[in-house]
């Protein structure tokens, strides 16, 4: 049964995840070898100049291995995903933060100090991530359905706009216009979430109709 | 929160999603990322549709939508209406959101009272899924769920535990205390408070069922919550009527 089979999949999954964290946090070598690839997989994959910037690099890779020591011994790696996945998307936010950080100018850097911490672990910080999280899943569930079936396609099917321009037959300037107008959408539905994009309980709506994507599928 | 202008930026921008799910060519990942240094527009962008992945990620593991077809993701076949209202219903469910409740399932009367089956989408069709409440779980026959031709369902069990208590094990036993299904070493719960167990139609067939869910954390209740329920078979219309659902051995 292949559901079956997913979940006993799912469940062998945890577990090489739950004894990795183990030998991660016990110290041992091939498992911190391990999570050093991972990261240096996703900075290679999204990052390719900072991969190449030694010293930002190991700043970037000291920083994240402190996070990923103080998440998983708080026990606030939840499962959600695999651990990859986990290490994968905290690599990215902390890269993001550090280009943010670099944007600035000097003198806010001598204000702020060292780049925001990420992921940071106060209760208050773990509500609002929580109450975003719950804010996109919203806007997600009222995206037109044309929007729903493309962020599907990057996300869970892995799809290039080329690809995906192949299968659904349109060009792939329609591909991106469309995935622009999808963006702009859910930005919309996020703020329709008012302050913080998360504290709102609206009742859940039929999805929209799509009628403003037809106006970007003018290739 | 507006995002900069200029052809350029936009043009950036269109990259985002595919830089996200990391299949840009090495020249256009260079692209985004010297403009990531300097537009924050496209870093909040970016952190969005990072979240957004995550987002998609869950629904994907609870059945919400459907999941990828291949690691590589390079067999895409269309998917089946996706996320409608009544996968919605589920979404709506499990983020503590009103749902309705259909009629003529145990509404209003004794402990048969949240026992909505909202459906949700999956690879195979649409999967009818049933809530136990954790405030009902003691009670006897707390969902009868309708073997409908023969379907899969889902259960989904409203889990009162705190984190101490993981890792769980779920036992589902029928009335001659076989165990049909099992799980162990559950680690976590979606959204922290529901735990969905697929139900093949030939392994849990029509009869009385009871889901033990036991902890094996420090701080595991002593007793196992319990989870009652039953599947009936389908109604048996003579003459082209319909009639009450019967119940199965």
């Amino acid at each position: 049964m292949p559901a079956q089979e997913a979940d006993a999949q799912r469940d062998r999954g945890h577990l090489d995840d739950a004894r990795l964290i183990e030998s991660y946090l016990a110290g041992r070598p091939d498992a911190v070898d391990r999570i050093e690839r991972w990261i240096g997989a996703e900075l290679a994959t999204r990052f390719p100049a900072l991969a190449k910037r030694p010293e930002e690099r190991e700043d970037l890779c000291q920083t994240l291995h402190g996070r990923l020591v103080a998440n998983l011994r708080q026990g606030r790696f939840e499962r959600r995903s695999t651990l990859r996945t986990y290490v994968s998307r905290i690599t990215r936010y902390a890269a993001i933060d550090l280009l943010r950080y670099r944007s600035r100018r000097p003198e806010e850097q001598a204000t702020e100090g060292t780049p925001p911490p990420v992921d940071d672990d106060t209760p208050e910080r773990a509500a609002q991530r929580e109450d975003r999280r719950r804010s996109i899943l919203r806007a997600l569930q009222r995206s037109p359905e044309r929007c729903r079936e493309l962020w599907r396609m990057i996300f869970l099917e892995g799809l290039g706009y080329r690809e995906i321009a192949r299968h659904q037959g349109i060009p792939e300037g329609t591909v991106k216009s469309r995935a622009w107008t999808c963006r702009r959408r859910l930005w919309e539905l996020l703020e329709g979430e008012g302050p913080g994009a998360g504290a709102g309980q609206a009742e859940p709506s039929q999805p929209s109709d799509d009628r403003d994507l037809r106006k970007d599928d003018a290739p | 929160m507006k995002p900069d202008s200029g052809a350029g930026h936009r043009d950036i921008q269109g990259l985002l999603p595919w830089w996200a799910n990391g299949t840009l060519d090495l020249a256009d990942r260079r692209r985004v990322e010297a403009h990531l240094e300097h537009c924050t527009a496209c870093q909040r962008e970016a952190v969005l549709l990072t979240r957004l992945e995550e987002a998609l990620d869950e629904a994907a593991a609870v059945g919400l939508v459907e999941a990828p077809h291949a690691p590589s993701g390079r067999s895409y076949r269309p998917a089946l209406p996706w996320l409608g209202w009544a996968a919605a219903a589920v979404l709506a469910l499990a983020l503590g959101l009103e749902t309705g409740v259909v009629p003529g399932l145990g509404n209003g009367e004794g402990p048969a009272l949240d026992d909505t089956p909202v459906t949700a989408t999956g690879s195979t069709g649409v999967i009818p899924t049933y809530r136990l409440d954790a405030v009902r779980r003691s009670s006897a026959d707390t969902v009868v769920i309708p073997a409908d031709a023969g379907t899969d369902f889902q259960l989904l069990l409203h889990v009162d535990l705190g984190p101490g208590a993981f890792p769980l094990e779920l036992a589902l036993e029928d009335s001659e205390h076989h165990t049909v299904l099992r799980q162990t070493e559950i680690g976590s719960l979606y959204e922290g408070r529901f735990l969905f167990i697929h139900c093949a139609a030939s392994d849990v067939p029509p009869g009385r069922y009871l889901a033990l869910l036991r902890g094996h954390g420090p701080e595991a209740p002593a007793e196992p919550l319990r989870y009652s329920f039953r599947v009936v078979a389908p109604a048996r219309a003579p003459h082209g009527k319909s009639g009450e659902g019967r119940e199965g051995p």
